[in-house]
């Protein structure tokens, strides 16, 4: 009976898929300003229980100026 | 050996479920569903939700295949460190870039995941790729050799 050769996981191939992923993702995001900071999350500088969840964006870079207060959930 | 009974084997159901239960709690908890402490991030996104059903489901399956081609001595090389490669980059990729706490507790230094945050879809589909790959390899074709 013929003995098939171990498969291997293609490390190469994924390795490759994934720095075209790197190069193509990189290249979008990082030349357009507004992607770029649109995906940015929100640093851990918003503080307090009242808006640490509810800052976005560019707002959360400087302590929550824009931070909407969270109604209390019941 | 058929090619469609592993889902008949215990071996199979066990590591699939364990795998299941296990990485579904690691990923409710980073997703802050679960009624624990976890970090302060913001409300999770639908797609969020959905990569970790999906890159749950692949590593689950995945874990299940992998111990049924153990049990018959066929498991293709490499697959098992790539499914821990994929687990450990899709829990990156569901980290709220925001929480720093995590990095300053465990490693003491003021490391901030925040310059990781444009790239979390990059990494998520980097997580779902080699999963997707690990699963298509463990897979078992017709000609499968015990």
């Amino acid at each position: 009976m013929d003995v098939a050769a171990p498969k291997r996981f293609p490390w190469l191939a994924v390795a490759l898929a994934v720095v075209g992923l790197v190069i193509g993702y990189t290249s979008v995001v990082l030349t357009q300003e507004e992607a770029f900071a649109a995906s940015r999350s929100c640093p851990n500088t918003c503080k307090g229980d009242d808006c640490k969840k509810t800052c976005t964006g560019e707002d959360c870079a400087h302590d929550c100026p824009g931070c909407k207060k969270q109604e209390p959930t019941s | 050996m058929s090619h469609a009974l592993f889902y008949r084997e215990r071996s199979f159901w066990i590591a699939c479920l364990g795998a299941l239960v296990a990485l579904g709690t690691v990923f409710l908890w980073q997703l802050g569903v679960l009624p624990v402490w976890s970090p302060t991030r913001m409300p999770p996104e639908t797609s969020e939700y959905m990569f970790a059903a999906v890159l749950l489901l692949l590593l689950s399956v995945s874990a299940g295949l992998y111990m049924w081609h153990r049990e018959h001595k066929s498991c293709p090389i490499g697959t098992g460190k790539a499914s821990g490669i994929a687990g450990i980059v899709g829990a990156i990729a569901l980290i709220c870039p925001a929480c720093t706490v995590i990095p300053i507790t465990l490693l003491g230094a003021s490391v901030s995941l925040s310059v990781l945050g444009p790239f979390m879809p990059l990494l998520r589909i980097v997580a779902l790729l080699i999963a997707t790959v690990t699963l298509v390899l463990l897979w078992p074709r017709k000609h499968h050799h015990a």
